[in-house]
């Protein structure tokens, strides 16, 4: 399926599942920030960082793929 | 235990949810049985290498090479660079436009063309029956690690999860495996990557970790015995003595590089079917070179797991029913998440294991269904049926797949001890089909009836050596050529001995066999055929310089390492 067909790209699938956990990961990890958990490296808040990181990444890939541009390429 | 969370439930169930959307999505543009069982063959070289990869990369292999980096150190990584990048290049350059230019539904269909029927109905009957069963383990598995680390219910976790798997493939076939295998291959890495990280971040560096593997090998020494090196992959394999392993250098490069790889990347269904999806004869030799650079990437989130969990989880052990699965080696990278992961975080690892059988189950069907369908069904039962039936009995032949894997599971589940039986008889089917391939499409001389008897024999041998050495009929140091060889060390060995067997019986059953006239092996064998090329273009879209970049960082990293 690479767009001649399918209105939407896979690439574009995964961007929106990488934007989905990627705000549920930073709302976690904003609720971690006052409610530390239990964890070795808690105190680095690597989950928020890692939030933002797959919320850029889908991002990224939902606006390259976005299936009207994708159609008129 | 873990504990899960309201967030860590969201992104689970948004999971399932997502996955029957795509599937359900997909539906729409499945028409044929082209696409059902070959994904309509217009994939690029990226959608087909990442599922290549993402097939291969189960949640068996991340747990299983955790573990089996815990208890061998370092040299488990062989099986993702020599045990994998050599093989996975060679299919890209010169398997491909084979397998391309012949419009092959499969492995097993190649070898009709080639061989005949015989070759092709002794391939294909194995590789179904295979196939359904590796299923089955899969999803065994994956019920254990469910039940044993998140509580869950196994008959509630497997139903569940091979149901889903089940809908999705049937509603677009390949397409939707492939899809959704791209999905989980972000969501394992997604999932995994954090763990090395805070890993390394913990212990103090690079550096600090071989220190404290060494410590941790110095401790598990018999008083008296050698200390054995678990932070190199080459310089402790000059006997099998110095290794945690009990393996000798040759027995990595020809029966893992050479004959398991090989094997296993050239000729298993499960990952070839990916790249035959490819739309032109560039994206089929591109696609697994692009995968060989994400393989070689793979043991950041499984090896150094494995060697960080070495280092501050001491004291797992081999799995055994006098201890719980928590605490055996097979735990180490759940272990790692739980003591990294944050709610939320929770979440995503348990999607990343789950996303790993899915990804690996939902290969094994749609590989199973395209065999059944096209080369049992449509060879031997109904011959001339029209494309609407084949892709109807595609449908079933993928729900029968899914019913018959958990009827696996439960079979496995009783009598457990067959599952290791199961899963060592894969491969070595897997070796002596390497030798008749291999032979077909690079000796124009080797005739049908060598490679039916050949495949017989190979397999015969592989099956008889398992056997003989697990009833004491056969000494494994024999076999192995080791005083103290492990599992590990005589499977190489066996699989070995199969490819020497098929590949002499070949050889010597050709030169008393009449040979196929040239002009029927056009396309399918070297010397005799204008081998496919690409076309002309710049220097950076051509595979082969990739492929050449992709072997010098193989070979870099080996010396790193050594």
């Amino acid at each position: 399926m690479t767009g001649k067909r399918a209105r939407v790209t896979i690439w574009f699938l995964c961007g929106v599942i990488l934007c989905v956990y990627g705000v549920a990961i930073i709302g976690s990890g904003i609720y971690n920030l006052y409610n530390p958990p239990q964890v070795v490296g808690a105190e680095l808040h690597l989950d928020l960082y890692w939030g933002f990181i797959l919320l850029a990444v889908g991002a990224v890939f939902i606006y390259k793929q976005w299936p009207d541009k994708v159609s008129a390429e | 235990m873990f504990q899960l969370h309201a967030v860590d439930l969201f992104i689970i169930i948004f999971y399932f949810a997502f996955v029957l959307g795509v599937g359900f999505y997909l539906k729409n543009f499945t028409k044929s049985g082209e696409d059902f069982f070959m994904a309509g063959r217009n994939q690029t070289a990226w959608i087909a290498g990442i599922s290549f990869i993402a097939a291969n990369m189960g949640a068996l292999e991340l747990m299983g090479w955790s573990s089996a980096t815990y208890q061998y150190g370092m040299l488990a990584v062989h099986w993702y660079w020599i045990g994998a990048i050599p093989a996975i290049l060679f299919l890209g350059i010169f398997m491909m436009p084979f397998y391309h230019v012949s419009k092959t539904h499969s492995v097993p269909g190649y070898l009709q063309l080639r061989f005949g029927e015989g070759s092709r109905a002794l391939a294909g009957v194995t590789f179904v029956v295979m196939t359904v069963l590796a299923s089955g383990i899969n999803m065994y598995s994956m019920g254990l690690v469910l039940e044993d680390f998140f509580g869950w219910d196994f008959d509630t976790s497997i139903w569940i999860t091979a149901m889903t798997v089940a809908a999705y493939v049937t509603m677009a076939g390949l397409t939707s495996a492939i899809f959704n295998e791209i999905v989980q291959f972000f969501l394992i890495w997604a999932g995994c990557l954090l763990i090395p990280i805070l890993g390394l971040i913990e212990i103090g560096g690079w550096d600090k970790l071989v220190e404290l593997v060494n410590r941790q090998s110095a401790a598990l020494a018999p008083a008296g015995a050698p200390v054995l090196d678990r932070m190199h992959i080459w310089s402790t394999m000059a006997t099998p003595e110095a290794n945690p392993m009990g393996m000798h250098w040759l027995g990595i490069v020809f029966g893992l590089c050479f004959v398991l790889s090989m094997g296993y990347w050239t000729t298993d269904y499960l990952v070839v079917q990916r790249v035959l999806t490819t739309k032109d004869i560039r994206s089929a030799k591109t696609a697994p070179i692009i995968g060989s650079f994400f393989k070689m990437a793979i043991p950041f989130i499984v090896i150094l797991p494995g060697l960080i969990g070495f280092a501050v989880i001491p004291g797992l052990l081999p799995e055994s029913p006098d201890i719980s699965a928590t605490q055996s080696y097979n735990a180490v990278l759940p272990l790692m998440m739980k003591r990294y992961f944050a709610p939320g975080m929770i979440g995503l690892g348990v999607i990343a294991l789950i996303a790993g059988f899915m990804s690996g189950m939902a290969g094994n069907v749609s590989a199973f269904a395209t065999v059944w369908t096209y080369d049992i069904y449509r060879s031997y039962i109904n011959k001339n049926a029209s494309d609407s039936h084949y892709l109807k009995l595609g449908r079933i032949s993928t729900v029968l797949g899914v019913l018959v894997s958990i009827a696996t599971t439960y079979i496995v589940k009783r009598f457990s001890s067959i599952m290791d039986y199961m899963q060592a008889l894969f491969s070595f089917f897997i070796a002596p089909l390497f030798a008749t391939v291999l032979l077909g499409m690079f000796w124009k001389r080797t005739t049908a009836k060598a490679g039916f008897w050949g495949l017989l024999l190979g397999m015969c041998t592989s099956v008889g050596i398992f056997f003989g050495v697990r009833a004491e009929i056969l000494d494994p140091r024999i076999v192995a050529f080791s005083a103290n060889p492990s599992t590990m060390a005589i499977n190489m060995w066996q699989a070995a001995w199969a490819f020497t067997v098929n590949l002499i019986a070949t050889v010597v059953i050709t030169f008393f066999t009449r040979p196929k006239p040239d002009s029927e092996l056009v396309g399918l064998v070297y010397g005799v055929s204008a081998v496919p090329h690409e076309g002309p273009s710049p220097w950076y879209r051509r595979p082969a310089m990739w492929a050449w970049l992709s072997f010098a960082i193989f070979l870099v990293l080996n010396i790193i390492f050594w």
